[in-house]
């Protein structure tokens, strides 16, 4: 039996090793393709800077008339990590699952019998490595800005991450879902929902700036939560933080979030995975 | 022989949607494929012929999994086209939507190392193996270069190569040598002849008759879904034998066109324009007899006659008899 013939095995065709070894591949493939538009490489790091500057330097402003501005720092800078990793897994993979759909190698990638949960994960993991050089990028600066910055508990702190992170990624699979049914409106969509999460989830601000009104749709959001415990976290729970519910409570929200999200997000991408095999929807463009 | 492919009742409907006005849509039913069964045997080269929009795309795509049937059965290389689909996946190498299949950012290398990798080959076999495609099709030069900068012609062969990263035992190749020049189309069916030499079973869809007709061992001819006639190329000859074939070339009006379709001995008429020039392909019972009553209708009805040929029959001429239409006129449901 050839090399090629076994790789064709059934039992080669799935499990832990196949899986990993279709994620790796397509993650290689996405970091080469990166490498070819070095522009944007340079423009997405110099963009992190200005977007810190700006929110820092406004919110700097605000916080020295009102005398509050000790957790300003931390409240910004771990709003926008969070932001920043949040964005990447949220969009990305929709984003990218359109981009393959119109160049047309979606199909190919069908072809071929690679797992479709790892071509999902695959769209995201080097954006997370940039993102992780990034967010310490942004540490610098805001360290630069406002001075030291408060950094407690970043054991749970990590913890908060991770899980939120793996909600976001079932969010991401679900409009991965939405982009294969709907198509172009998918971007439109993401663009909107972009700003209206960043408003709600706070990440750029304390959830007390938000009208009350505002502040009770956060609070049906379980990512709200995530941004709150995380940074709170981090700052070691300075007066009035967390905002939308104790720590203990945000927690099991942000646990629960992060366990189920994944599994109904991958299922809501097979239905329209399915859906879109049954139309003939899967090679439109 | 054992059926490497097999394809029981399969069907394929679509419900494409048809825009109204702004706000406005209706579903209209499209059945692509119509209850299509055929058998295609291990080791051989089996050509689908149609017009565009015939179902041939459809059948492939629901073969390769890509898409799922309505309804009926297909087996490939021994799996259910449905229920084990990635075993499926794994059994075929296939060449579709040609250059688009593949990522242009990167170069001809790592393209075929990066397909190699989702077919699980380790590391070194999809390195070896992507230096072997690169020798076969003479790509080498181009191996470093990304795919961005490859001619039309030469991404064409790459997508090709890309069909035989896994060494499937069953190639699937739509319409491979689309956009090739003759020398690049001739060195692709020549690579298909050797393939299938060494055992490999070929699915060739196409639309021009010759390549078909020098390829393939047995051919299916699909028309609006369904399969019209199978058999080797000489069996479908044979069955038009009774019929004669003439080509008649010219400016022929519409009327003379209906005059000649009128003619008793007339079985099938096919009617063909270009560059002004109108082409009929005229299928009749009692052969070269009917000459002088076709010259005549023509003439009576203001045709102007610049070539008149009495042909062998040809895979073409099959077609035409089987469907009344000529393979170039496009049937997609629009």
């Amino acid at each position: 039996m050839t090399a090629i013939e076994r790789a064709a095995s059934p039992s080669r065709l799935t499990g832990a090793a196949a899986l990993f070894s279709s994620l790796l591949a397509m993650a290689r493939k996405e970091f080469t393709i990166m490498t070819r538009y070095p522009v944007e490489f340079v423009a997405s790091f110099g963009q992190v800077f200005a977007l810190v500057a700006i929110f820092t330097l406004a919110g700097l402003t605000f916080a020295d008339a009102s005398g509050e501005g000790g957790n300003f720092g931390g409240v910004v800078i771990y709003g926008f990590i969070l932001f920043m990793f949040l964005s990447d897994t949220l969009w990305t993979i929709g984003y990218n699952i359109r981009r393959e759909q119109k160049q047309g190698t979606l199909e190919a990638l069908y072809l071929s019998p690679a797992s479709k949960f790892a071509s999902l994960v695959s769209r995201v993991s080097n954006n997370l490595i940039w993102t992780s050089l990034l967010s310490l990028a942004g540490v610098g600066l805001m360290t630069a800005l406002v001075g030291k910055l408060p950094f407690a508990n970043p054991a749970l702190g990590l913890y908060l991450l991770g899980l939120s992170l793996s909600g976001t990624f079932g969010i991401g699979f679900a409009f991965a879902a939405i982009t294969l049914r709907v198509k172009e409106t998918g971007e439109t969509l993401a663009n909107v929902l972009q700003f209206v999460l960043l408003i709600l989830c706070a990440n750029f601000f304390p959830f007390a700036a938000l009208p009350a009104g505002l502040r009770a749709i956060s609070r049906v959001i379980p990512l709200a939560y995530g941004v709150d415990a995380f940074r709170s976290t981090l700052m070691g729970y300075p007066e009035g933080f967390p905002e939308l519910a104790s720590i203990g409570v945000e927690i099991v929200i942000v646990t629960v979030f992060g366990l189920l999200m994944p599994l109904i997000g991958y299922w809501a991408y097979r239905v329209a995975e399915d859906h879109e095999r049954r139309s003939g929807g899967l090679s439109e463009y | 022989m054992d059926a490497e492919v097999r394809v029981e009742r399969l069907s394929k409907t679509y419900y494409p949607k048809q825009r109204k006005g702004l706000f406005k849509s209706e579903r209209r039913e499209v059945q692509a494929l119509r209850e299509v069964s055929l058998e295609i045997r291990r080791g051989e080269i089996f050509g689908l012929l149609g017009p565009n929009g015939a179902g041939k795309t459809t059948l492939i795509k629901c073969l390769t999994t890509l898409l799922l049937p309505t309804s009926g059965d297909a087996w490939l290389h021994g799996y259910h086209i449905v229920e084990q689909e990635n075993l499926v996946r794994a059994a075929v190498g296939c060449m579709l939507m040609g250059e688009r299949g593949l990522y242009w950012k990167l170069t001809g290398r790592e393209n075929l190392i990066f397909f190699g990798a989702l077919y699980h080959l380790p590391p070194k076999d999809r390195r070896r193996r992507a230096e072997e495609i690169l020798g076969l099709l003479h790509l080498q030069d181009l191996a470093d270069r990304t795919v961005e900068t490859y001619s039309s012609g030469q991404k064409m062969m790459l997508a090709f190569g890309k069909a035989l990263v896994n060494d499937a035992p069953v190639l699937i190749l739509d319409e491979p040598t689309n956009t090739l020049d003759v020398p690049s189309a001739r060195e692709l069916r020549a690579h298909v002849r050797e393939l299938n030499a060494s055992g490999k079973t070929v699915v060739y869809t196409t639309h021009i008759m010759a390549e078909a007709e020098t390829l393939c061992e047995r051919v299916a001819i699909i028309d609006h879904g369904q399969v019209i006639d199978l058999g080797t190329v000489d069996e479908l000859k044979r069955s038009l034998q009774r019929d004669h074939v003439t080509h008649i070339e010219g400016i022929i009006p519409e009327r003379a066109s209906q005059a000649v379709a009128a003619l008793p001995q007339v079985t099938k008429l096919a009617t063909s324009v270009a560059n002004g020039t109108t082409r009929l392909t005229v299928v009749s019972s009692d052969g070269r007899a009917a000459l002088p009553r076709l010259i005549e209708a023509l003439t009576a009805h203001g045709a102007l006659i610049q070539n008149i040929a009495p042909e062998e029959i040809t895979l073409e001429d099959v077609f035409v008899a089987k469907t009344g239409r000529s393979l170039t006129e496009d049937t997609r449901v629009r």
